[in-house]
């Protein structure tokens, strides 16, 4: 899998693609407009990331661009701005997916993953891990080949983990990632407890081994060993 | 106290003082000049009397008048030349007390005989004088007091009128609106410079006000990336293996704090866009329905805390409104009912045909004064930076929408009410 980062912000460039090589993403960058062009017409790449706010112009031509060039690639937008209609306008040009600074790079993993599902065919959508298998075309999750029931945020919260497993992810990121920006007070630790408790109590009916593990204090690892 | 009334006061104070002093000189020149008129008198009279005697002596017959206003002594004596004005106070028997005269009194020989003589004249009583005086300086300040009240009233009309035009304009002048104020030229200089001045500062601020809207808008932006490399760095720290656990409450307690700062940065920046009227492109929208489609996706939040929410549709509620900010506004509505409420609490929506009201059991507010409540960074905890309700007033602000809070104290309820379309 080939990902185009185009950001500006060289340490933020590092950090995208040291977290995103772990999972066998091969990570090329750009760090302008010229540059992001140049490797455009060259090469072509499953995945774009793409800053707006570049040094030479804006990322939405490039959105432009690449939506030509490559029609079958994914694209998300990173960008500082948040507002609706900045999101609205990425999405319109062309964009897969919109994703506002200062984002977590477990989320920008789970983007990446899931758009590239979107394009693979069918017997490829499935995510598996050990005894668990999710068939993500159907929202189907399966231990031991036998479907378990799970809500929306304990299906999210399970495919979350899985496409980060190995990871410490933070308590925060996972919040944001089920519940969206709109929650930050301290009762938000309890909803993720909550829905942590029932999705174990789950997994463990089912007969899956127990792979969530906490990382004292700052959120959860889905170990794989 | 009007500036008017108060230059009024002194006035009068002054006029008091000049019309006691002009009162006792009045007197005081009267008293002098009704004298010298009578010294003109009196030697007039000496003069009649000396002539008189030189031709016959038979004026001295007629020396005791009732009045008592000649009086003539032929002395047999000698008499050394002698001559004196001066007052004199006489019994008078008829009146019963004593009368002011003025005298001449004076020695005169005539053909040889010697005569000693006095001419009186009766003066004009001191009181009779200084009573109509009196009556007169009150009088004057009397008139003085009304010609001043109507005197007032047609300046502050006249006069004061641009400076009272000034004064509404700056009343009715709000910064945000982006309006300018035209401030008309009057015929006073002093109006005139307060105008000018005005409008250069009201420019300078206004500018100000931009350059800081502007600043605080793209240092929101700006500072998301160094918060992008911030968190990113803090979440591949993370991943080491060997990390302690007060390593990892550092890095907890620094993710917080970006994921903080960050939060903080998208308030601001959707409260600085909401005042500079950044959202337009009105819609009508069904205030109902997406009342729904919030709790929908609040609904696992309120099934954890065990809240029950009761919908009162009275009437169809819909609003002309940008789509965004009505979006916002309700969900920091619904949001704010559930976060600071209790568990197994209770939420009543209440939707009548201009008004919305969402109710909730919650704790008892720390602060007094509800007002503040609306204010930015008010917070009833450190979790929040308490600008979910201050976005909630801009945007009611900018739509004119009235809003409220209640709270029923021995039921602890907290009750935010909004009413639509009342036009100021």
């Amino acid at each position: 899998m080939k990902i185009l980062v185009i950001e500006d912000e060289e340490e933020l460039l590092n950090s995208i693609s040291n977290y995103l090589q772990e999972e066998q993403f091969h990570c090329e960058y750009a760090l302008d407009l010229k540059n992001a062009r140049f490797r455009l017409n060259r090469e072509t790449f499953d995945c774009f990331i793409v800053d707006i706010g570049l040094p030479d112009g804006s990322g939405l031509e490039l959105v432009k661009e690449i939506k030509k060039e490559q029609p079958e690639s994914f694209i998300i937008i990173i960008s500082a701005k948040s507002s609706t209609e900045n999101k609205v306008e990425g999405l319109n040009i062309g964009a897969d997916d919109y994703l506002t600074k200062p984002f977590d790079l477990s989320e920008l993993n789970a983007r990446v993953n899931s758009g590239l599902r979107r394009y693979k065919p069918v017997k490829k959508k499935h995510v598996e891990f050990n005894e668990l298998k999710i068939k993500t075309d159907i929202y189907q999750v399966l231990v031991h080949d036998i479907e378990i029931s799970l809500t929306k945020k304990e299906y999210d919260l399970l495919l979350y983990f899985i496409t980060n497993k190995n990871r410490v992810i933070s308590k925060l990121a996972i919040i944001e990632h089920l519940w969206g920006g709109y929650q930050d007070s301290n009762e938000s630790y309890g909803f993720l407890y909550a829905q942590i408790k029932n999705l174990r109590k789950k997994l463990s009916i089912a007969g899956c081994n127990d792979y969530i593990e906490n990382i004292n204090r700052i959120g959860y690892k889905f170990r794989a060993n | 106290m009007k500036l008017i009334t108060q230059k009024s006061y002194y006035l009068l104070i002054v006029y008091f003082f000049t019309l006691v002093l002009v009162g006792i000189s009045f007197y005081y020149v009267t008293n002098y000049v009704i004298r010298e008129e009578f010294n003109k008198i009196l030697y007039h009279r000496k003069y009649l009397l000396i002539k008189q005697l030189s031709k016959s002596d038979s004026i001295i017959k007629y020396q005791n008048f009732s009045d008592q206003m000649i009086f003539i002594q032929e002395s047999n004596v000698s008499l050394p030349p002698f001559e004196q004005i001066n007052d004199t106070l006489i019994f008078d028997q008829s009146e019963q007390k004593n009368l002011q005269y003025r005298q001449i009194h004076f020695t005169q020989e005539i053909r040889g005989h010697y005569y000693d003589m006095y001419a009186r004249r009766l003066l004009i009583e001191s009181e009779s004088l200084a009573g109509p005086l009196l009556i007169l300086i009150i009088f004057l300040f009397l008139v003085l007091l009304v010609t001043l009240f109507f005197f007032n009233r047609w300046v502050s009309h006249r006069v004061w009128k641009p400076f009272y035009v000034t004064l509404s304009k700056l009343k009715k002048y709000q910064l945000k609106q982006n309006d300018t104020i035209s401030l008309p030229k009057t015929n006073i200089d002093e109006f005139d410079q307060l105008n000018e001045v005005l409008g250069i500062m009201m420019n300078r601020i206004k500018h100000d006000f931009y350059l800081l809207k502007e600043f605080t808008e793209n240092t929101s932006h700006e500072l998301q990336t160094p918060l992008a490399v911030i968190k990113s760095k803090i979440e591949l720290l993370m991943q080491a293996d060997n990390l302690t656990n007060i390593q990892y409450k550092y890095l907890s307690a620094s993710l917080a704090s970006v994921h903080k700062l960050s939060k903080l940065n998208d308030s601001l920046g959707l409260l600085v866009k909401i005042e500079n009227n950044q959202f337009h492109n009105f819609q009508s929208i069904d205030v109902y329905q997406l009342i729904e489609s919030k709790l929908f996706n609040y609904e696992d939040l309120l099934q954890i805390k065990f809240i029950e929410v009761i919908k009162e549709k009275v009437d169809t509620l819909e609003i002309m409104m940008n789509p965004i900010l009505a979006d916002i506004l309700i969900e920091n509505l619904i949001n704010n009912a559930i976060k600071h409420n209790i568990t197994d609490g209770k939420i009543i929506i209440n939707i009548r045909s201009n008004e919305l009201s969402i109710s909730n059991t919650g704790n008892e507010l720390m602060i007094d004064d509800t007002s503040l409540l609306f204010q930015r960074f008010s917070k009833s905890n450190s979790q929040s930076f308490g600008l979910g309700l201050s976005i909630v007033k801009e945007i009611c602000n900018q739509n004119n929408i009235d809003i409220s809070y209640q709270y029923i104290k021995d039921k602890h309820w907290h009750t935010m009410t909004l009413r639509f379309g009342i036009v100021d």
